[in-house]
């Protein structure tokens, strides 16, 4: 038995997030890869995933240890915003990751979820109700969300998606640098929480990140 | 909701309920482990002729002398295999050295021996360096007591300080021996210092004598949290920055012989945290206190000191041959979840109490994700010939 902490990076892959900023992501993503799968403290107890979204959702990467896997995917833009499909998806995900864990014996502590978009979720489907649904307080597994806000995202919904923690590119910097923090700051959270040595809470987050502004709490 | 603790059982599961402040005592679980020959090798370490413990099935006690049914309060974690029933009852038996106990001797054989005879009378400043292991151990007239806090495999990677300590001390003019185990939070800056003071502090506190008699489920430690905090303040330290789990036992040193015709020792354990206290008895370990389930609840939050003043109280009725341990969770949450580890460590503990370099050889196990702090301070009753 291990203790497992899973970690969720869900991104935007809509057509707006084309050129600098995806590439940004793209150009991170290596190093993330690096730092976190060569660090035998923190890759033997955290499984990583990427979830991706546009007109539909997709598992870019399957949640896995970083250290056996050669390579991430590349992020690739097209489409429009679809908020609901990637939190249903991501509530089936994480039942049957969690599942399959614990069949492996694990002991799996509450997944996070890094959410991040520049735009505003389409009004075709009703993306608050699946929001709902992935964080059902009935539901056992329901996971903490760090939502991240860029380009044309309206804070109100990046606040209220990221119940964990919210934050809102604040203009000081192009979207792509900003996003280069956001990596480095996903990176950090997930070093940071497997090292805590499951005496913490998680994820460990900086209260400060660069080209951000923490968003108040959704209130209702 | 627990109901209040008593002092006076004979029969020695009835004493431990579950105190208020915890909430609903988790129902009992089992985990009883296969009859050995049945798992597979041991992957984590060896048990070979100069290991120290074997895992091997050297016959244990006889069913549990005390009988009757586990209280919902406490579970079972664990158990070693007693497959041979014409045993001796290691509950009456007066401790044997074994493979386990021995250090080594070279040439005419001595009349002292390394282990301590009494409890070192301490100071309770801290030293600035935190060493990566201490042990603690004494031979007492019936109490045989192994102590280790080891440095996390994973702050041994970071290269960053042990955040546990152990301290032993005696109170009430030395008949009552106390000891204490402390885990230092891994987010606060200066958590280690704050474990070291805290333990050094409760295994040498006046206070602590009227635990033993302490009506109720819960105990004033705000002395503690007092001194924590002023300690903090005095070296320019934000308190919180000093959080720590604090478990300590207060043990009556005179043996009471029950109607069993055996003996019987009280002790009360307190505890603010998460870090745990577990009884072998049989050759099977059981969790005292109660576990916050961390498996099932997908969150490992706890309510630590100077913040955290109010202990949880436990009153413990321990017989010969039974072993007291204090843990913190680095220690626990593998005694609870890894069967062979387990199975390990009760076998350092058979017939007598380890030598600290055979402890160390458990305790120390390689287990992937398992990389906090492990601290294990235990004692052994023995029946005095």
């Amino acid at each position: 038995m291990s203790n497992i902490l899973p970690f969720y990076l869900v991104c935007d892959e809509s057509s707006s997030m084309d050129g600098p900023p995806l590439k940004a992501m793209n150009d991170a993503l290596p190093e993330l890869h690096r730092e976190i799968g060569t660090n035998p403290v923190v890759c033997d107890k955290t499984r990583f995933s990427i979830v991706t979204f546009n007109d539909e959702a997709a598992i870019l990467q399957p949640l896995a240890d970083l250290s056996q896997i050669t390579r991430l995917p590349e992020l690739r833009a097209s489409g429009t915003t679809n908020y609901a499909a990637v939190f249903e998806l991501l509530r089936s995900e994480i039942d049957s990751d969690v599942a399959a864990l614990k069949a492996d014996g694990h002991r799996v502590f509450r997944p996070s979820i890094f959410f991040l978009s520049d735009g505003y979720p389409n009004l075709d489907r009703d993306w608050q109700k699946a929001l709902a649904d992935l964080l059902d307080p009935a539901w056992k597994l329901r996971p903490n969300i760090i939502a991240f806000g860029i380009g044309n995202a309206d804070p109100a919904i990046i606040s209220k998606v990221g119940v964990t923690r919210a934050f809102m590119a604040d203009g000081t910097m192009t979207p792509a640098q900003a996003l280069t923090e956001f990596a480095a700051v996903l990176t950090r959270s997930i070093i940071n929480s497997g090292s805590a040595a499951g005496d913490a809470p998680s994820p460990l987050m900086p209260s400060v990140v660069p080209g951000f502004t923490a968003l108040p709490a959704d209130e209702v | 909701m627990g109901t209040k603790p008593t002092t006076d059982g004979q029969n020695a599961p009835s004493e431990t309920t579950a105190p208020a402040e915890t909430g609903t005592p988790e129902s009992a679980a089992q985990t009883t482990l296969p009859p050995h020959g049945t798992e597979s090798p041991p992957a984590i370490v060896n048990s070979g002729p100069d290991s120290g413990c074997s895992a091997s099935p050297v016959p244990l006690a006889t069913p549990d002398a005390a009988g009757g049914t586990e209280p919902a309060s406490i579970r079972d974690v664990a158990t070693l295999p007693t497959d041979d029933p014409a045993t001796v009852n290691a509950s009456a038996q007066p401790a044997v050295a074994t493979a386990a106990t021995q250090w080594l001797w070279i040439g005419k054989r001595g009349r002292l021996p390394p282990v301590p005879a009494r409890i070192t009378q301490q100071p309770t400043e801290i030293p600035v360096q935190v060493p990566d292991t201490v042990v603690e151990w004494a031979d007492l007239r019936g109490l045989s007591i192994r102590g280790l806090s080891i440095r996390g495999h994973g702050h041994r990677y970071e290269g960053s300080v042990r955040q546990d300590q152990i301290a032993l001390g005696e109170i009430g003019e030395k008949s009552l021996v106390c000891c204490a185990v402390a885990d230092g939070l891994g987010t606060q800056p200066a958590s280690h210092l704050g474990a070291a003071f805290a333990a050094r502090l409760a295994a040498s506190w006046p206070r602590a004598e009227t635990l033993l008699t302490a009506q109720g489920t819960q105990f004033d430690c705000s002395e503690i949290s007092a001194a924590l905090q002023s300690e903090a303040q005095q070296r320019g330290l934000d308190p919180e920055t000093v959080s720590t789990t604090l478990t300590f036992a207060v043990i009556a040193r005179d043996a009471t012989v029950g109607a069993d015709g055996i003996p019987h020792w009280q002790v009360a354990v307190a505890q603010i945290g998460d870090s745990h206290a577990y009884r072998l008895r049989s050759g099977r370990w059981t969790a005292l206190t109660k576990h916050d389930g961390a498996a099932e609840s997908l969150s490992n939050v706890v309510e630590p000191l100077p913040r955290y003043s109010r202990a949880s109280v436990w009153h413990l009725d321990m017989m010969a041959g039974d072993v007291l341990a204090l843990t913190t969770d680095g220690t626990g949450n593998l005694l609870e979840d890894q069967p062979e580890f387990a199975l390990e460590l009760a076998s350092c503990w058979q017939q007598s109490a380890p030598s600290p370099s055979a402890l160390l050889r458990v305790l120390d196990a390689a287990v992937k994700s398992y990389d906090d702090d492990r601290t294990f301070l235990a004692i052994r009753f023995e029946a005095v010939p």
